[in-house]
């Protein structure tokens, strides 16, 4: 602060030192010849005496100037000046160079964007590394976590030291009516404490109070900022949810989304025996650690608290456990692509910097005259080191203010191309923006790299030996002989770094093309083309058990297959598949295949064109009187069978409390758009077991689209009352679900575009510098009969060699990257050898291809004009 | 002129402070002060008076002031600040130590050896 100051103060009284000095210097002069006057000396004879016993006034200011503390400051400006001048003499590689960094600095900025908003902040809690995500862990059912019985919670919640509250969330899907069509809302009921544990407060109004939550009690909600606004509801107003009215009490700030793209939230009520029931996970559980406690510290005890219970309720709790993970590091999968991206894009700033490296260092080299006579007339080292770094630090000022722009226009476009439902579903997704830390971080990377683009440079300046390396290289520099050889490997090793780098980072690109392709290749197990689908979640209150619900989906389907323009038209809908077990069979051990399991209707492997691979499918004739049917899917089928056939034998689906399916026929897979493996499935008929929640799909004649209207309408028909929403083609829907990897891949081939460009571009300038320097030697080469072949042969050999270094390095570093690649993402495939080859052997031709050139350059020497060149 | 003795590298400084500790004195001044108490056998050059005393300056060893000098010009007075007193007591102590001791190192006779 205080050399801040001083330099502030110092530029204002510059001036006015400066001419305290002039003057004082000055009469020091004029005292001196009233000395010599009087001592009898001539006053023009006294004053010239004076000035000369006086010695060099200059170069004493200058000294003054040093001991006063100020030099540095002069010699800045005078850094300055002189790069703004020298930067204007070469506009090409001052260009050249800021454009590079801008690139560079633009797609860090846009990368740590999203690390800063997604990885580092991806809620707005205050102390977010303290609060926790607890689940109920069952060793019978693999280790899976799951959500947390009632009565478990609460025993927690009383139990349990480690926490300063625990609360619980109920998601709800919520049929809202009375405010035009009705409309599902994504909602929560939560404990009274569930904003305390959060640290967070409504904007408006209040939270929920502990009296609100037994039943009767509870008819108030608090809303999201953006349901306010749509819906145009105050504070006082009700609002009618699954059919009961709610009174608003608080509404949210505006960043506050926990859970994800809730809208309403509101008291979670336990009657007693609901209270009581220790079979039911419903609930998802949230805490926060006190202060001194770790994570650590917090498992044990609640890994001690869950034995004590399992001892005392071995029915229901035998085997459970609890695990905790932070709130925080939720994202895994989508971190850790952001991660990826991050080191990509630092990847192309390294390559920007390699290139200006490079840049910096022909310069330097073609300077070097200049700086041995600056050496000569004292210019100290330091202040030459001095010199190109202000040097460099201009250019990647003015590198790091464009790529702002660059880095804010790529995030605008980067957020209007996220979907809404990706947008939706991860944190912190929604809060991509340029804020101070990012800020920050650019300016940060800016220095950085303006420092590091000097360092070849700065390298070769301290190699030549002091004093005599500089004279040396005033005498020998310009004559085109063949220059330090710390210069040359210096280069060399640079265009090798760059053309590692970029192999990196095209092998990085493959990766992430090839995972997209074949994340669009493995949905080969449905045909997603023309159909339509929506999704409905009938009412509780108006559709009591399962029988009604279940009519409900057939009156709807049958009014679907009356619309003219749709071929078919089926229902699906997940149901629970606990503790799957085959008849007289052991049940099965931790890590084989459980199957989800889905209700569908009889013609639903026909619209998502499932192939059937055995027996036959779920038809009509399976309705709630008739025997339980299954169809199991081909890979569950092997996994069990091995080839023979499973129909006829019998499975269940949740352990003892479910009843025996009989096995009637085999399906294709579908495969998982993110994990790439074949999902293990159970198809039921959704009349023997409906799901509470479905989504139709129609396959239609024409664009799915147009047939949307007349769709809603036929559910209209059956009810009116019901909230049908996500209306969407199936393309539609896989390309939501894609899309990160899709943007992901995109990303990464810009970036190793970038970088090829950048390696050929260092390649290019590197054959350039190289041919330039030695043209002396190539002109006496053709004059004693070096055919033109032979020279560009010579040219090339020397990039080839670089570029064989490069490749070399650079594969064994895409080898790791690759195996990294698979085991973070585990859906990133294995790129092949022959793709790997194709890279390799692209990089060479393109670096060869650039260094041809200057070759051909080379070839066309005249020796008359080469050896005279000097 | 009497005999010129080399100046020991740190000592201007040290004379510095002492010239200006007789008295608050402009540049030139304390140059024909440090001859004066010196017996005119330490010369410095003129010009590199000035470094030092800016040096000092900034070390809040010398405060200054503009005056009128005795030949009636206008001219920069130096003058000790508290922390300049401090220093030449110091200075001044450790150099008499310091000579005091190569003085007896210099006057050691063979058989003392």
């Amino acid at each position: 602060m205080k050399s801040l100051r001083m330099l502030a103060g110092g530029i204002f009284r510059r001036s006015r030192m400066e001419r305290d000095m002039s003057e004082e210097l000055a009469a020091h002069m004029e005292h001196r010849t009233d000395d010599l006057v009087r001592g009898g000396c001539a006053p023009t004879e006294a004053a010239r005496r004076a000035r000369v016993e006086f010695g060099g006034v200059e170069n004493y200011k200058e000294s003054c100037r040093e001991a006063r503390g100020l030099a540095w400051f002069d010699e800045l400006r005078g850094n300055l000046r002189f790069t703004v001048r020298s930067l204007r003499g070469s506009p090409g590689y001052a260009l050249a160079a800021v454009l590079s960094l801008a690139i560079g600095i633009g797609a860090n900025l846009c990368a740590f964007v999203s690390v800063n908003s997604i990885i580092l902040h991806p809620f707005p809690f205050a102390h977010l590394e303290r609060i926790m995500l607890l689940g109920e862990t069952n060793a019978k059912a693999g280790g899976e976590r799951n959500s947390v019985a009632p009565a478990n919670f609460f025993d927690w919640k009383e139990n349990s030291r480690s926490f300063e509250s625990l609360s619980a969330v109920r998601p709800w899907d919520a049929l809202l009516t009375g405010t035009g069509e009705p409309e599902r809302v994504s909602a929560a009921r939560v404990t009274a404490d569930f904003l305390a544990t959060l640290a967070t407060a409504p904007a408006q109004g209040r939270g929920f109070v502990e009296r609100e939550c037994q039943p009767g009690e509870d008819a108030v909600a608090v809303v999201s900022q953006a349901f306010q606004k749509s819906h145009q509801v105050s504070l006082g107003q009700s609002i009618s949810l699954d059919g009961r009215a709610h009174t608003v009490v608080g509404v949210m700030p505006e960043e506050f989304d926990f859970p994800l793209a809730t809208e309403v939230w509101a008291p979670l009520a336990f009657s007693p025996e609901g209270k009581a029931r220790r079979d039911t996970p419903e609930l998802a559980v949230i805490g926060r650690l006190k202060p001194d406690v770790s994570v650590e510290r917090a498992r044990s005890e609640m890994a001690a608290l869950a034995g004590t219970l399992a001892r005392r309720y071995p029915q229901t709790n035998d085997g459970r456990g609890v695990s905790i993970q932070p709130l925080g590091q939720m994202n895994e999968i989508t971190d850790r692509f952001v991660l990826i991206l991050w080191c990509a894009a630092g990847f192309v700033l390294l390559l920007a910097c390699a290139n200006i490296g490079n840049l910096q260092l022909a310069r330097f080299t073609a300077r070097q005259r200049e700086m041995g006579l600056r050496a000569a007339l004292g210019a100290s080292r330091l202040r030459l080191v001095r010199q190109v770094v202000t040097e460099s630090l201009v250019i990647s000022a003015a590198g790091g203010l464009l790529g702002l722009f660059l880095g804010s226009w790529e995030l605008g476009i980067m957020k209007v191309s996220i979907p809404a439902e990706v947008l939706r579903w991860v944190a912190g997704m929604r809060h991509l923006q340029m804020d101070p830390v990012v800020l920050a971080f650019g300016f940060g990377i800016s220095v950085a790299a303006g420092v590091a683009c000097t360092l070849p440079s700065i390298y070769q300046l301290l190699r030549q030996r002091s004093g005599g390396g500089l004279s040396e290289s005033l005498k020998e520099a310009g004559r085109g002989s063949v220059s330090s050889r710390a210069g040359n490997r210096a280069r060399t090793i640079l265009v090798a770094t760059e053309v590692a780098l970029a192999l990196v980072l095209l092998v990085g690109a493959g990766l992430m093309v090839r995972t997209f392709e074949r994340m669009l290749a493995v949905n080969a197990g449905i045909d997603p083309k023309g159909v339509l689908t929506l999704e409905v979640t009938p009412s509780p209150n108006a559709y009591r058990d399962g029988v009604q619900t279940a009519q409900f989906y057939e009156r709807a389907l049958a009014e679907m297959d009356t619309l003219s323009g749709v071929h078919t038209a089926a229902v699906t809908g997940a149901v629970g598949a606990a503790n799957w077990e085959i008849e007289g069979r052991d049940k099965p051990a931790a890590g084989e295949p459980r199957p989800q399991a889905r209700a569908i209707s009889a013609r639903y492997f026909q619209t998502m064109r499932i192939p059937m691979v055995d027996g036959r499918s779920i038809a009509e004739q399976d309705g709630p009187e008739a025997t339980r049917t299954v169809v199991l899917s081909e890979s569950l089928a092997h996994y069990y069978w091995r080839g023979s056939s499973p129909v006829g034998q019998r499975i269940r689906l949740s352990g003892a409390a479910s009843p025996w399916l009989t096995v009637v026929g085999v399906c294709g897979d579908v495969r998982d758009w993110f994990g790439g493996e074949p999902e293990p499935m159970a198809y039921v008929s959704y009349r023997q077991e409906p799901p509470s929640a479905v989504r139709f799909a129609l396959r239609t004649v024409r664009d799915p689209m147009q047939s949307a209207g007349a769709a809603r309408m036929a559910i209209r028909r059956v009810d009116a009352n019901q909230a049908i929403y996500n209306v969407k083609s199936m393309e539609q829907v896989l390309a939501e679900e894609t899309s990160g990897v899709r943007a992901s891949a995109m990303v990464m081939s810009i970036d190793a575009a970038i970088a090829l460009f950048l390696a050929l571009m260092g390649s290019y300038s590197v054959s350039s510098f190289f041919v330039a320097q030695r043209t002396q030697e190539i002109g006496v080469r053709v004059a004693l009969g070096a055919s033109p072949r032979a020279i560009v042969g010579m040219v090339l050999a020397q990039t080839a060699r670089t570029s064989a270094m490069g490749l070399g390095s650079g594969l064994l570093v895409a080898g790791a990257l690759t195996a990294f690649m698979s085991r973070a993402l585990y859906n990133v495939v294995a790129i092949e050898p022959l793709t790997f080859v194709g890279i390799t052997a692209m990089l060479a031709a393109s670096a060869l291809l650039a260094a041809y050139l200057p070759a051909r350059r080379a070839a066309r020497v005249d020796p008359m004009m080469a050896l005279r060149s000097e | 002129m009497p005999d010129q003795a080399e100046l020991l590298p740190g000592t201007l400084d040290m004379l510095i402070l002492k010239a200006v500790s007789l008295g608050p004195q402009h540049g030139y001044g304390i140059l024909l002060r440090i001859g004066q108490i010196s017996g005119n056998t330490l010369t410095i050059e003129q010009g590199a008076l000035y470094p030092a005393l800016y040096r000092l300056e900034r070390q809040d060893l010398l405060s200054t002031e503009w005056g009128v000098s005795e030949n009636n010009r206008r001219a920069k007075f130096y003058q000790l600040t508290p922390a300049g007193v401090k220093r030449l007591k110091e200075e001044t102590r450790s150099w008499n130590r310091t000579a005091s001791a190569v003085a007896t190192a210099l006057a050691a006779r063979p058989q003392e050896a």
